[in-house]
């Protein structure tokens, strides 16, 4: 269980101007959740990301990552050992000259035996789909496949929680459908905790839980259904409205009334047949 | 990826022969033996016996002598340049001279010597092709990881040192087409790249170089983020994948080679040709 207690956090709190990312986060992320984290760009979701696995320390409060704080040097390792991270521009965050030998950087510097380093690489090849690319130096691959592989760096790891932040946004439409597809499977398949930053809509309607950040503030914290039956909140804070929920409210000023927990497609053309 | 096709850098071409298989370990000890024993031929009887010994070494790699040639012309007016500089300022017992004018002295030595160097520049330059032909960039780095390994004891930082080889080969492809897209972006603008001479390129080219900086320290920086959220921290506590074990043919490739040196070594010094 990831514990997050009254955290702030200052970027360069010595200097004149100092800059505050996040004002008294609290929060808790059961195991074997899929949390969705929306904001703004500079709303705090990445300075928070970022918490999770240690890159960051809070200026004030405190993170545990099963009851390890993260504020501690001595722990770093620990903590990375269970929170995996995935950045948004998969080209920077490949290391080695092929795939295979990137999936298995991870795993390397976890000292962990080489017949178990290599039984991990191959599961988490076959499960991102990587098989037919492992001798292929990256720059080879579509960027689709390259934020694939840095998935996979990361499930080589073991690691219990993953973050991922924005991982499709530099991606091509065909690329965001494959690599968010993996993700969902990654959730049905196995018992890994997924924190997902992003900025599309369609992809917080499919999480369990949805975090709204402003102002480095939690804002809302609830089921992605009722946050977007919250429109008028959403809409104060500039965020994008997914279209059902946008049509639904429309079409309820207009005396047609549609409930305001239907959020996807088909829920609605199932309410619709009933009107 | 137009600037990336012309680029030799590491052209390694996939093939199946002898010279494929030889542990890059082997090889780079090899290399490194040959381009030694290069540097210490005196006569031209050596000079053919190492030419034998690379015709022989280029069909077992089933390369093309002449592939391996055309790959020369780039720098060969680089050559052409140094040998004359060579032949002109050829310091040393003058014996015979051609020609002279103020400083300038052509002798016949001179000439002899300089072209004896430029052949000699051109067997290493043969010889790291091969190598370089026959190995991958992969596993040539890992090859020299281990080699360079034992060092540790002493102290000596040779995984960092392979990492930082490893990670700039990674990222030269990357860089070239950072680099490309900005010379795209630049002629959108209507710079004009290719006119002028040597100087105004030079100095047209600097200003792509400003940008592509500031991006390479970009991915730096967000680089070292997926590293260390990755885990690592030096070479310390680090396992390595599994290693390839030395099989047969690299042990006689090796004995062969060191056989084959020693002979030609003793035979030209018996019969005084070095």
């Amino acid at each position: 269980m990831i514990k997050i207690n009254d955290l702030y956090f200052t970027y360069y709190p010595e200097s004149e101007n100092p800059q505050k990312a996040l004002t008294a986060v609290s929060l808790s992320i059961k195991e074997g959740e899929f949390v969705s984290i929306i904001g703004q760009n500079g709303s705090g979701k990445t300075t928070l990301a970022k918490h999770l696995n240690a890159i960051l320390t809070p200026t004030k409060g405190s993170v545990l990552i099963d009851g390890i704080n993260t504020r501690n040097k001595e722990n770093l390792w620990d903590v990375r050992k269970k929170v995996g991270m995935v950045f948004q521009n998969p080209e920077n965050q490949i290391i080695c000259s092929t795939v295979r030998s990137d999936i298995s950087f991870g795993p390397e510097n976890l000292g962990i035996n080489r017949v178990e380093i290599e039984n991990r690489v191959d599961k988490s090849i076959e499960l991102m789909g990587l098989s037919k690319y492992q001798d292929y130096p990256p720059h080879m691959l579509s960027i689709g496949l390259k934020q694939k592989v840095t998935i996979a760096g990361v499930l080589a790891m073991g690691t219990k929680y993953i973050i991922f932040d924005e991982p499709t946004s530099m991606l091509d439409s065909l690329g965001k459908k494959e690599v968010f597809e993996v993700i969902l499977n990654l959730r049905k398949k196995r018992e890994v905790t997924i924190i997902y930053i992003t900025h599309l809509m369609e992809e917080v309607l499919k999480s369990d839980r949805t975090i709204v950040m402003s102002e480095g503030k939690i804002v809302l914290d609830d089921s992605p259904k009722k946050i977007f039956s919250k429109l008028k909140i959403l809409r104060s804070l500039s965020l994008d409205v997914p279209i059902i929920p946008d049509i639904s409210s429309r079409l309820n000023k207009r005396g047609i009334s549609i409930p305001s927990q239907i959020i996807t497609t088909q829920e609605f053309v199932n309410c619709l047949k009933q009107l | 990826m137009e600037l990336y096709k012309n680029t030799i850098f590491g052209f390694y071409r996939e093939g199946d022969s002898l010279i494929h298989k030889i542990d890059p370990r082997i090889k780079i000890i090899l290399l490194i033996v040959i381009i030694i024993f290069i540097s210490f031929i005196r006569t031209f009887s050596g000079i053919v016996f190492i030419g034998l010994f690379l015709l022989l070494i280029i069909k077992l790699s089933n390369s093309s002598f002449f592939y391996i040639l055309k790959g020369l012309k780039p720098v060969l007016p680089i050559i052409l340049l140094i040998l004359i500089f060579q032949i002109i300022f050829y310091i040393g017992e003058p014996g015979k001279i051609l020609f002279q004018w103020n400083f300038i002295k052509i002798s016949v030595l001179g000439i002899k010597v300089s072209c004896f160097m430029m052949l000699k520049a051109i067997l290493i330059y043969f010889i790291s092709s091969i190598f370089f032909l026959t190995t991958e960039m992969i596993s040539f780095t890992d090859a020299m990881e281990r080699l360079i390994l034992p060092l540790q004891k002493i102290k000596f930082p040779s995984h960092e040192i392979v990492m930082v080889g490893v990670i700039a080969f990674r990222f030269v492809p990357t860089l070239v087409e950072e680099l490309e897209r900005l010379m795209k972006a630049q002629i959108a603008r209507g710079a004009d790249l290719d006119r002028g001479n040597l100087i105004v390129r030079t100095i047209k080219l600097s200003g792509l170089l400003i940008p592509l900086f500031i991006s390479a320290y970009q991915r730096a920086e967000d680089l070292v983020l997926a590293m260390e959220s990755r885990c690592y921290r030096g070479g310390e506590g680090r396992t390595r994948r599994i290693a390839k074990k030395l099989t047969i043919l690299d042990f006689t490739s090796f004995i062969f080679t060191v056989l084959f040196f020693s002979l030609t070594f003793l035979t030209i010094r018996y019969f005084r040709l070095l």
